[in-house]
């Protein structure tokens, strides 16, 4: 038996999410842009998912844009307003966000562009304060994610948007919310120009995610092709991941409050052992201000990869910084901007949870990473 | 008209009585290496030729012929009947091959004539085929000096013609020195120096050396990338990783810290050494370099030797980082030995290493530790993979 501490690098597919995508592929495998029945069928089904979402995030079915995941919504979102930008624009982002999001800022800065990042508090969040202190009247785009993908911070974007607008009316306003959605109360968009979504984070399939586009932004499409998703997305669409994603999502409303209360208590337990061990920091803000899945927790005198390592071994599974950048050679971006001390640093794990998880996991996970930690700090570094 | 691999090869030919044992291995690898695209391999008076593939396929049959030690040279051919007219087509349709436009062009034919029965000489084979292409083809014209195209015809059982010669990787055949057992980090240099002893003639086995947790599941799939992208040069490899964390902790709970590198070398190459004997190593391949690190001065080396009788085979003692790079790109290995994954924990690389060890020091330090029964126990949680080309 494993255990499984690394939802915020993908879940689980619900059952339901796969027998909704073996039917789409089984039976409603049609082309939704076909003019006959079936087809038309098709594109009902999706039509259908499209307003699902449209109402979780009170927003228009229209502004609703079916992507591959959250790196194709981000860089819709940026590259496709980006197109509007004529010489050296002035944009700001948020010091931790995902590798999806920042490396495009860098191309952008490669491009021509100036580029300004955003501090972050000790608790790794964009204060209005930090915002106010960069925005000018000419900045042209702003990038602060709703929930940090590490820490598990959560950013006021309503607020941050609204402080944003006020001072430039016409900067594009975006915010990833892959780690955000469903986990934490959803937001106004009124003043967010695009919100993205992945689906396999919340137990839909890989593959699958949204770009919520403001009707008025001036966000363009960046593929050329179909006029598939009101030509901001043209190819044919994904037709089982996006019913598979939906599935996932009326799964997950179902059962929102006891999943989610669910995962706080996981969440709650398993720190309160690890505080015990000793020579431990919880990264991010206090327990109950970050968002419900996400537990970073720093480990003194012991590396974060070999702890991982050591509790695979014992078939329990977490991540070190994010999956997708713990292989990547290099300082963790989030756990710098928030001014982790170095002793932590190296060996800062992070536990994601999700419905599946039970209190029992917390202690067997918590009792293994005692001995684990017992046994790595007599050999620690001389 | 056959399409086939006409294939040159180099020192075999220096050898004297053992030329036929050579040749045998050369013939063996190239039947195991081309064995996938149902070539068949043949060896006729100096060359050999392989046959029989599908010409689409003709590009990866010749890679890997190419990749092949003991190889100098092959050259894409098309064998016909020893006849003129075939023949001088055939070197029309080589030439016509090797033409990258339509434009003008410099060409000669080069002819050599191992059957001495046939009625035309070297000289009036080139001058008709000359005269044939020429005839043929009107932006032609003949350079004996300076060419820009060469076609040779070479009349042996058959004719067999082509335009021109790819390079082989050289060296002997592997398997006719023996075998030598590499210690396989997952770094840069180890992987080279088990290329270039492949290629005077050891059959490789590797051994890698795992401590988990400290390291983990990348760095192992890592080695098995490199052990694999060697087999392209070396033939099939059989992997050996030796679970070595009980040593290392060992070694740094009971000895003295500056001493840790060449003891753990020390004990890594007595493993290996083990290895080697069980499955009929001669040789132990390390990829040290002199002064590179701590653990490779003069000094540490001596320590390193003293630990097992086996002969170590250090092929890039003399080379620069720069060369053994170069070589590791050329070979395919350096893309995945850069790769993230720490093969041994700086956890246990001391702070300042001894780079003057003293032997008499190294064996007493080695003595706090229970040196027989730690690698007895390493040897049964070895696990082996073999790996094919």
């Amino acid at each position: 038996m494993s255990i499984y501490f690394d939802n915020s690098a993908t879940t689980r597919p619900f059952p339901e999410t796969v027998s909704a995508m073996v039917a789409a592929m089984e039976e409603g495998y049609y082309n939704p842009s076909a003019l006959y029945g079936p087809a038309v069928e098709a594109s009902r089904t999706i039509q259908k998912v499209r307003e699902q979402f449209a109402a979780v995030l009170r927003v228009r079915p229209e502004e609703v844009i079916f992507t591959s995941g959250g790196t194709e919504s981000n860089n819709l979102a940026l590259m496709g307003f980006a197109r509007h930008l004529r010489g050296k624009a002035h944009l700001l982002v948020n010091p931790s966000e995902h590798s999806s999001v920042h490396e495009v800022y860098l191309e952008l800065q490669r491009r021509g562009h100036e580029v300004e990042f955003l501090e972050n508090d000790e608790s790794g969040c964009v204060t209005e304060e930090i915002l106010k202190r960069h925005m000018r009247q000419d900045t042209a785009m702003v990038s602060v994610m709703h929930v940090n993908n590490e820490s598990g911070a959560v950013n006021d974007i309503e607020t941050l948007a609204r402080t944003a607008k006020t001072i430039n009316p016409n900067c594009m306003f975006h915010s990833d919310g892959v780690q955000a959605f469903l986990k934490v109360p959803a937001v106004d968009l009124k003043h967010i120009d695009a919100y993205t979504i992945s689906g396999h984070k919340f137990h839909g399939p890989r593959g699958s995610g949204v770009c919520y586009v403001k009707k008025d932004s001036f966000i363009q499409q960046i593929l050329f092709g179909g006029s598939q998703e009101g030509h901001m997305r043209p190819g044919t669409e994904n037709g089982p991941a996006i019913i598979g994603m939906g599935a996932a999502l009326a799964q997950y409303l179902k059962h929102h409050e006891e999943y989610i209360s669910r995962i706080l208590a996981v969440k709650h337990r398993l720190y309160g052992n690890l505080s015990r061990l000793g020579g431990t920091r919880l990264n991010g803000p206090m327990i109950d201000a970050s968002a419900p899945q996400i537990l970073s927790v720093g480990f003194m005198g012991a590396n974060a990869e070999t702890m991982v390592n050591a509790l695979a071994e014992r078939g329990i599974y977490c991540g070190t910084g994010s999956a997708c950048s713990s292989r990547a050679v290099g300082k963790n971006r989030t756990l710098n901007a928030m001014k982790v001390p170095a002793q932590f640093m190296a060996g800062t794990l992070r536990f994601s949870f999700s419905y599946e998880n039970t209190l029992e996991e917390a202690d067997i996970v918590s009792a293994a990473l005692g001995e684990i930690l017992t046994r790595l700090r007599r050999f620690r570094r001389r | 008209m056959e399409r086939l691999l006409l294939i040159k090869y180099g020192e075999i030919h220096l050898k004297g009585q053992n030329r036929p044992f050579f040749k045998r291995a050369l013939k063996n690898n190239l039947i195991a290496g081309v064995k996938s695209f149902g070539c068949y391999v043949h060896e006729q008076d100096g060359r050999i030729y392989v046959t029989g593939y599908d010409p689409k396929d003709e590009e990866l049959v010749l890679r890997r012929v190419k990749s092949t030690f003991g190889i100098v040279g092959v050259c894409p051919a098309l064998a016909v009947e020893k006849e003129s007219e075939a023949m001088f087509d055939a070197a029309l349709t080589m030439l016509k091959r090797a033409l990258p436009h339509d434009g003008a062009f410099t060409f000669k034919v080069k002819a050599r004539r191992q059957d001495k029965a046939y009625p035309q000489s070297s000289y009036e084979i080139c001058a008709d085929a000359g005269g044939y292409i020429l005839d043929r083809m009107p932006n032609a014209t003949v350079d004996v000096k300076n060419p820009q195209y060469t076609v040779e015809i070479e009349v042996r059982d058959r004719a067999y013609v082509y335009s021109h010669e790819e390079k082989g990787v050289g060296g002997l055949p592997v398997g006719v020195s023996g075998k030598g057992v590499v210690m396989l980090s997952g770094g840069i240099d180890s992987p080279v120096a088990a290329y270039m002893m492949a290629k005077r003639g050891l059959a490789i086995e590797a051994v890698h050396f795992l401590s988990p947790p400290y390291t983990g599941e990348p760095a192992k799939e890592k080695v098995v990338s490199l052990a694999k992208q060697l087999t392209e040069y070396c033939g099939p490899i059989k992997l050996h990783m030796v679970h070595f964390t009980e040593i290392q902790e060992q070694l740094y709970e009971k000895c003295e810290e500056s001493y840790l590198t060449v003891l753990m070398r020390r004990l890594m190459c007595k493993i290996t050494e083990a290895i080697a004997l069980k499955v009929g190593g001669q040789a132990l391949i390390t990829g040290e370099s002199l002064a590179q690190v701590a653990s490779q001065t003069v000094s540490a080396l001596q320590v390193t030797d003293s630990s097992v009788d086996m002969t170590i085979l250090r092929p890039l003692i003399g080379m620069d980082k720069v060369e053994i790079i170069a070589l590791a790109r050329e070979i395919g290995t350096f893309d995945i030995s850069t790769l993230p994954g720490e093969d041994c924990c700086t956890v246990f690389v001391p702070r300042h290493p001894a780079t003057k060890p003293n032997l008499e020091r190294a064996v007493k330090e080695e003595a706090r530790l229970e040196v027989e029964a730690l690698i007895a126990d390493a040897l049964t949680k070895t696990e082996s993979i073999l790996l094919m080309p």
